[in-house]
């Protein structure tokens, strides 16, 4: 009896595993983030779990500054990881590197094509390396000329278009009692300190390297020149006042007492915030002064390790986890910028009326999509992180009169040969 | 009289240590019930809209501030990382007392048999032992990081506390060997004569003996534990093993963060220091003293 008993529940245990050949298959995705809003993040997880039967997800999470760090830690420990966060001055290094892999290898034929033409030019330059695309936009977004409608209004002042009209207005806000008109954020520790130089320089129409990745700043006539000039002519009349971050930014323009600044398109979000901001409402974004008016813009994206790519299975499953994240119809990208006031590098979403009715409390949509249009991206290679870090202590000295512009980007464009010439040898 | 000047001297000091020590803690728990747009606003006191306890509320139940539930406010400023503080404090008792029971099972033999015994390469491993605190802990990470992924170890618990333990060590021997070393020699003679083994000398008459300065390392081994950030941050890997160290930092270093929430996070975190602090440290700086002076 107790045989026939056991038999029968081995039996009855076979069936059930049979009819769940899935078990078999499941594949776990390890997707690493850095950890921005982690219950949005797993809550998406969820959806695309529910959506993919034999496709689970484990996310783990790292703090933004470490981000970077703890990634190449887990590549050089060879720790599972399927999707990641990439950012778009760390991808060169790691598409060098061999750590990650172009979307291609583990998409459709012809699917990476289908979406990249919806995203704006500079999220997809972001997302590229060497004409192969390697991640789709998590979150992207522009650098934003801002400042204070009703200052403007209240003195009469339009809202610049040139460098040389915000000079002016400057000095009349001056002329009337305003100490500092403009307020910059200046610190030579912070990557964007360089980003936010390079946007006020592509407003101008400037272009800081050739095709062959050569330096094109130290020449007096380069807009990014005469863009480094302006700042340290700025500063030397007393216009601008200093702030060591965008954070202190905030607090800063709410108090009335400056009218323009420049930093990226999520700070105007927090400068009209309702919540906690006693002049929200007052902030504007203009389109970047000078000729073109263009702006500098990033991407952070969903990108697949080399380790998923070298496996079918995790291939597979790793690409339908990056085109549910930021593949059509847009759905989490459109989340991430309803729910939480991220920017995105998905165009169609401009367009989209929940975006609109979200964005339209603290931004004109329209004028944002315009700007993101025309905005481009920077100049990202496996050395430019380096070359950064060093040229931001020079730019920070010529913008306070402590270098001359002409030494500043001089010795710039020359590192930048240098570091050109010894990668290029590796 | 002579005596004034001095205790005016020691009351402004003593003043202004507890500025230094003290003020953050008291700002901190102002700022957490002060809302972010009196905070931001210069022309508005710091008590004008009075005090209240929603950052707490969405911290323990995820229920969002009153404000930032309103028309035209950035719901995004609210960082739901500072819901993971109350696991993380639960996280970093859990390793930090491992961490602590570890060192004194492994510490205190060590350190008694160091002090106590002479044995083959007794002077270089112990010269290995307090030396090694110097080698910077991020010259560490890769290989430490590598060594425990290859016995599965990151991303748990486990890996942590062995890292830890592994840090805290060398303390635990160099201050329970200066205190072992100085108990008289009477006491281990008395002993032998007794037919005790080597065993028996340590858990019944050394070990009774030290029970202050066993107590005291382990409490510097629980606080170097409680506070270690670096490999906390590379070997936990999500909110299930994070320690309250690293949960802090990603609050502390996210500027995006409302100031409002972030000073509730930290509030939450000091506290479980504070009590323990107040209640032990009494114990902790006479253990480390006795070990230090005795005999």
């Amino acid at each position: 009896m107790k045989i026939t008993a056991l038999l029968a529940a081995g039996a009855l245990t076979s069936a059930v595993l049979t009819a769940h050949p899935a078990w078999a298959e499941d594949v776990t995705l390890d997707f690493v983030v850095w950890n921005y809003s982690l219950e949005t993040i797993q809550d998406n997880v969820k959806k695309f779990e529910e959506a993919n039967p034999g496709i689970k997800v484990k996310v783990t999470d790292y703090t933004w500054p470490d981000y970077q760090d703890s990634i190449v830690l887990r590549f050089r420990g060879d720790t599972k990881t399927d999707v990641i966060y990439g950012g778009q001055d760390w991808l060169p290094a790691w598409a060098a590197a061999g750590f990650i892999a172009p979307l291609d290898s583990v998409a459709p034929a012809g699917a990476v094509e289908g979406l990249t033409k919806d995203i704006a030019g500079f999220a997809l330059t972001d997302v590229t390396y060497k004409d192969k695309v390697y991640g789709l936009p998590y979150y992207s977004d522009t650098i934003s000329f801002i400042y204070n409608k009703k200052i403007l209004a209240d003195a009469g002042i339009p809202v610049p278009a040139t460098w040389e009209e915000v000079t002016a207005a400057a000095e009349k806000l001056k002329a009337g009692g305003m100490e500092h008109p403009i307020v910059y954020e200046y610190n030579q520790e912070l990557p964007n300190f360089y980003d936010a130089f390079v946007a006020q320089a592509y407003g101008r129409g400037a272009e800081l390297f050739d095709k062959d990745l050569d330096p094109l700043f130290a020449d007096p006539n380069n807009e990014a020149y005469k863009q480094l000039q302006w700042i340290a002519d700025a500063y030397a009349k007393g216009l601008v006042q200093s702030e060591t971050h965008e954070s202190k930014i905030i607090p800063a323009m709410n108090t009335g007492k400056h009218a323009f600044t420049i930093v990226f398109t999520y700070v105007l979000a927090a400068l009209n915030n309702a919540a906690d901001q006693p002049r929200a409402g007052e902030f504007a974004l203009a389109p970047m002064p000078g000729a073109t008016h263009s702006t500098l813009g990033f991407a952070k994206s969903y990108v697949v390790t080399a380790q998923a790519a070298g496996d079918p299975a995790r291939a597979e499953a790793a690409w339908k986890f990056v085109n549910f994240m930021a593949g059509k119809p847009y759905t989490v990208a459109k989340r991430w910028a309803v729910e939480k006031g991220l920017g995105f590098g998905q165009l169609p979403l401009f367009e989209d009326k929940d975006v609109i009715d979200a964005w339209g409390k603290w931004t004109d949509v329209k004028a944002l999509g315009a700007q993101a249009a025309i905005a481009k991206a920077g100049t990202y290679t496996e050395y430019s992180s380096v070359w950064s870090a060093y040229f931001r202590p020079l730019l920070a000295k010529a913008m306070v009169g402590e270098a001359s512009v002409e030494q500043t980007t001089k010795d710039g464009a020359e590192r930048w040969s240098q570091l050109k010439e010894q990668f290029a040898n590796r | 009289m002579p005596g004034r000047p001095s205790r005016l001297l020691t009351f402004f000091f003593a003043a202004l240590i507890l500025l230094f020590t003290g003020g953050p803690v008291i700002l901190s728990l102002i700022g957490s019930m002060v809302p972010d747009r009196v905070l931001f606003d210069d022309g508005k006191g710091l008590f004008s809209e009075g005090l209240n306890f929603e950052t707490y509320r969405y911290i323990f139940t995820g229920q969002l501030p009153d404000s930032y539930s309103a028309e035209n406010a950035n719901p995004a400023m609210i960082s739901d990382a500072a819901r993971q503080v109350p696991r993380s404090l639960l996280n970093s008792s859990i390793v930090a007392l491992s961490s602590m029971a570890l060192n004194i099972l492994f510490g205190a033999p060590a350190a008694f048999a160091f002090a106590r015994y002479f044995f083959p390469g007794k002077g270089l491993t112990f010269m290995f032992l307090i030396l090694s605190p110097l080698v910077p802990s991020v010259a560490l990470v890769t290989p430490v990081y590598i060594m425990l992924q290859s016995l599965g170890l990151t991303g748990t618990q486990a890996g942590i506390i062995l890292v830890h333990t592994a840090k805290a060590l060398p303390f635990t021997i160099l201050i329970l060997s200066v205190f072992f070393r100085k108990m008289p020699n009477e006491l281990f003679e008395a002993a032998v004569l007794d037919h005790c083994s080597r065993f028996q000398t340590f858990f019944r008459i050394a070990l009774p003996l030290s029970l202050p300065s066993i107590g005291a390392t382990g409490l510097f081994a629980f606080m170097l534990s409680y506070s270690e950030y670096m490999f906390s941050m590379v070997l936990s890997g999500d909110a299930a093993t994070r320690p309250v160290s690293v949960v802090m930092a990603a609050l502390a270093r996210n500027t995006d963060v409302s100031w409002s929430l972030l000073n509730t996070a930290i509030f939450i975190a000091i506290v479980p220091t504070l009590v323990l602090v107040v209640l032990v440290w009494r114990f902790v700086v006479e253990g480390l003293l006795s070990g230090a002076v005795k005999g």
